[in-house]
């Protein structure tokens, strides 16, 4: 039945293929919206990706945000004549200022490991960017705070770090 | 022109790789179970000093941000615009790139940084600028690979800008690569601490600002001079403890001392001149070039310097006929070698020359570790022949013996053209001679 699904097409959009997640939900996308992924991409030229792909690594809910983002960026790498199809570069903005903006920690994590495992570039930096400019301008006390990390250092360490980097602690 | 920004990626970077994210019972994922090569994307997109910051976050954060280093590398290529002023626009959009990149970097952590275009004096600030942004991007390793503008006539290259250096950048640096440049040293300048590598190349300098510098480099590792001018006798002594590899090449040096304990790779190119390196030294490996040899006076000098050696390559641009005594006395000199390798150069007079002292003058002497011998630029010259029936008798643990008439060195078109028709002729002679002598169990090549 994947077989079958996977030589379907639909109009202008070439092969569907079938992307399975961990917990066995299954997504149908075009080669070119899967392609994204350096990942797939290479399962296409390699002939793999017949019987649907299996991704043990990507759970449902992450796979729906990642599908999501390359249906919306599929038009970037179209001519680019083809307005019809490619979305404007405000609306992909916004896209991705949405999509990454009200998730919780751990779930944006997930989605760098995702974008990480599918090897699809633009996604995983837009979402290392994203705690990029988390961590900007806190103090460690706060990055700390926001990233519930565990200070392990015993306060002569920490002072002993803080006094080998002085130059980055002198405001 | 090439802007390359190479962000480096660890290679232990499987983490999420066959492990399920979603595993049950699994804690919720944190940031630092990203693997590395991710969290060097997400640091490398902060300010250096926050990224320094971030060493005091815990155990596990302590190193990350040192490890995320990343390399800044510029090239461009003017060599179509004969035009001054063509040439003059191409290196300022060349400088304009640049800068336009630099911005985006301000205040990173920058490991390396390398700039690489002929020099126009239109770049003489930017590459100072350069040099400020490498600095304050705690730069280690550090080339300005600059060409002259046409190889007809140099005209003036830049100053290094020491006076941008400031004591933590100095000692900061671990490897410089410098081309076309002037390399003069402040009279109270003490020496790159850190530095495991200098690499200079067409820099003029003073040998003995040179030699006060190099004293200050303890941690020295590999030094190559390539056409600077030296001179003058080249002096390099005890501070430089550390030193591995040296080369020295067309310096115009009137005589290389060299008394540093750990030189194991040696590389001249030059006149020849009297080469003294310590006795005690671990050199295996030396490559010699002379250019114009004349070698009876200075021979001595030279083979008082490598007893320990162990693989030999000569090149001998002119072949003259006393070429075999010298081979055999080098011999005599370096008991333990193990491998030579002799380029013959010289035009087509020595092709089947009859000329030139015979066997009676060189000594008989076993060498005793000799395992491999490798000639080119076989020609059938006598001189030639019984240099290479004396190493067959008496090199006992001979295991390889080539004979190449493909000449490596420098051969000019008509040579070329009579050679061709010629070294089959000489291959037979050779191999003719060298099978009456020949153990059976050394492997003879001759092509």
């Amino acid at each position: 039945m994947a077989a079958a699904a996977a030589e379907a097409t639909i109009d202008g959009g070439g092969k569907m293929i079938i992307l399975i997640s961990a917990d066995g939900k299954r997504f149908e996308v075009t080669e070119a919206v899967a392609s994204q992924s350096q990942l797939i991409s290479n399962m296409i030229e390699d002939d793999c990706t017949e019987n649907g792909v299996r991704l043990p690594n990507v759970d449902g809910d992450i796979l729906t945000m990642v599908v999501d983002y390359c249906n919306m960026h599929a038009g970037d790498a179209a001519a680019d004549g083809d307005t019809t199809k490619a979305s404007s570069t405000e609306e992909l903005k916004k896209f991705d200022a949405e999509l990454v903006q009200a998730l919780e920690n751990p779930v944006l994590f997930k989605l760098i490991l995702a974008a990480n495992f599918l090897n699809i570039k633009s996604l995983l930096d837009m979402t290392c960017q994203r705690v990029a400019d988390m961590m900007s301008g806190k103090t460690p006390e706060q990055m700390r705070e926001t990233f519930s990390i565990e200070n392990d250092f015993t306060p002569e360490e920490e002072a002993a770090i803080r006094q080998e980097n002085a130059w980055a602690f002198d405001d | 022109m090439a802007i390359h920004i190479q962000q480096k990626r660890s290679t232990a970077s499987g983490r999420c790789h066959g492990k399920p994210i979603s595993e049950k019972g699994r804690p919720s994922v944190k940031l630092e179970d990203l693997p590395e090569d991710v969290l060097c994307i997400i640091v490398s997109k902060l300010p250096l000093k926050e990224v320094s910051r971030t060493s005091v976050l815990s155990s596990s954060w302590r190193y990350i941000w040192s490890i995320c280093r990343s390399k800044l590398s510029f090239s461009g290529f003017c060599g179509f615009y004969d035009d001054p002023h063509e040439r003059e626009q191409y290196s300022q959009k060349f400088a304009e790139k640049v800068n336009a990149v630099l911005r985006k970097y301000d205040g990173k952590l920058i490991e390396e940084f390398d700039v690489k275009i002929e020099f126009d004096a239109v770049l003489s600030d930017h590459l100072n600028n350069w040099l400020t942004f490498a600095m304050l991007s705690r730069t280690k390793n550090l080339a300005f690979d600059l060409e002259p503008a046409t190889s007809y006539s140099w005209g003036d290259c830049h100053t290094f800008p020491f006076h941008l250096l400031d004591r933590e950048s100095i000692s900061r640096l671990q490897r410089i690569q410098l081309s076309f440049l002037s390399f003069k040293p402040p009279p109270d300048f003490r020496g790159f601490p850190n530095l495991r590598k200098l690499d200079l190349n067409l820099v003029h300098l003073n040998r003995e600002d040179l030699e006060v510098m190099l004293h200050g480099c303890h941690n020295l590792e590999w030094l190559s001079l390539v056409r600077c001018y030296l001179n003058g006798k080249l002096e390099l002594c005890n501070p430089l403890s550390r030193l591995a590899h040296l080369a020295v090449i067309q310096c115009g040096a009137t005589m290389v001392e060299i008394h540093v304990p750990k030189l194991a790779n040696f590389k001249y190119h030059g006149d020849f001149v009297s080469i003294a390196i310590n006795p005690t030294s671990k050199l295996e490996n030396a490559y010699i070039w002379f250019f114009k040899a004349t070698f009876e006076d200075a021979l001595s000098a030279l083979l008082n310097g490598i007893p320990s050696i162990q693989n030999l390559t000569l090149h001998i641009y002119w072949l003259r006929i006393e070429v075999p005594n010298v081979v055999s006395s080098l011999m005599r000199a370096a008991p333990f070698l193990q491998k030579l390798e002799v380029h013959f150069g010289g035009n087509d007079k020595i092709w089947f020359a009859d000329q030139g002292p015979g066997m009676p003058q060189l000594t008989r002497c076993e060498y005793s570790c000799l395992k491999n011998v490798h000639i080119t630029g076989y020609k059938g010259a006598r001189c030639q022949i019984e240099f290479l029936l004396h190493i067959v008798e008496n090199a006992p643990t001979l295991e390889a013996l080539t004979v190449d008439t493909t000449q490596v060195l420098y051969e000019d078109y008509y040579g070329a053209r009579i050679g061709s028709k010629f070294s089959e002729c000489v291959a037979v002679v050779a191999r003719d001679f060298l099978r009456r002598k020949l153990p059976t169990k050394v492997k003879l090549h001759v092509m």
